[in-house]
């Protein structure tokens, strides 16, 4: 079950690493065709909504810092580069400092390819 | 002009359970437009949280009203250009705010703005309310423009665009 309101889940694979004085969190997650949202994102073309890379980074940093969540409050900059389909492998790669909570993050394909590039403030 | 959701189901390429808006109004070509979308408690975000939870767990997730707002933004696109066999995609976004929250039964209004639009992009601003009550702003969505060949076949652009 989920503790709050959520369109997909973390990354089933989350660690962390302080670093420097920041934490170095590494995620992977298969991307599932079957979610609740994504059969209708496209109907015939499933693409992984770029939101949602958002929301797993987002939810996978909350997992490893023991937060029940953590709420979005401002988007500095996210960018979607290229699109992640049903059995592409996510993984990211965020240094994230808290107090208050920022993450920077670059998330690749299995094959290197960068995806999305993101820097979010989170209460 | 106004747009129903029937109209919007058939503009947007996106299937019945990702389409994130319900009605627009003002829609100016152009210059911008208002979206409507009222939360329901049934919708699948909702759907693996513990009944007894309380309703600060039932806010909507910031992700999906950024993506509501960015469907607002691609049909003011979409009403914008006569290029029907291109679309939109969600390509980025700068200094986004979410200052408040909106709950099932909440109606959210998104006020979309077009700031500039070129041959292969689109950029525009906006902010969402709850009633008066401001619960996000967003300084810059970027889309790109794709042959829509990449996407499923979406239904007819120019029912919508002739009214």
């Amino acid at each position: 079950m989920n503790t709050v309101a959520a369109p997909t889940s973390a990354c089933e694979r989350v660690e962390a690493i302080p670093q420097n004085g920041v934490l170095l969190v590494r995620g992977r997650k298969i991307i599932d065709g079957d979610g609740p949202y994504l059969p209708d994102h496209f109907p015939t073309i499933t693409i992984f909504p770029g939101v949602f890379i958002l929301e797993t980074v987002v939810r996978s940093v909350a997992k490893v810092l023991g937060r029940d969540a953590l709420s979005v409050v401002k988007v500095r900059s996210l960018r979607f580069l290229v699109p992640l389909y049903p059995g592409d492998e996510l993984r990211f790669e965020a240094k994230v400092s808290t107090d208050p909570v920022l993450i920077k993050a670059i998330c690749v394909r299995a094959d290197d390819v960068k995806v999305a590039t993101l820097s979010v403030e989170c209460g | 002009m106004d747009l129903d959701f029937a109209q919007l189901r058939r503009l947007l390429p996106h299937g019945p359970g990702m389409v994130l808006l319900d009605r627009v109004e003002e829609l100016e070509p152009e210059t911008g437009l208002t979206a409507f979308k009222t939360i329901s408690g049934g919708e699948p975000c909702y759907a693996l949280l513990d009944g007894s939870a309380g309703i600060d767990a039932f806010a909507y997730p910031a992700s999906l009203l950024l993506e509501s707002f960015g469907q607002a933004a691609a049909v003011l696109w979409l009403c914008s250009t006569p290029a029907a066999e291109r679309v939109l995609m969600f390509a980025g976004a700068k200094e986004c705010e979410f200052t408040g929250h909106a709950y099932p039964g909440d109606t959210v209004r998104h006020v979309v703005r077009l700031e500039h639009r070129s041959e292969g992009a689109a950029f525009v601003s906006g902010h969402t309310l709850v009633g008066e009550r401001r619960i996000a702003s967003y300084g810059s969505l970027t889309a790109v423009v794709r042959p829509r060949s990449a996407l499923p076949e979406p239904a007819a652009v120019a029912s919508i665009t002739t009214g």
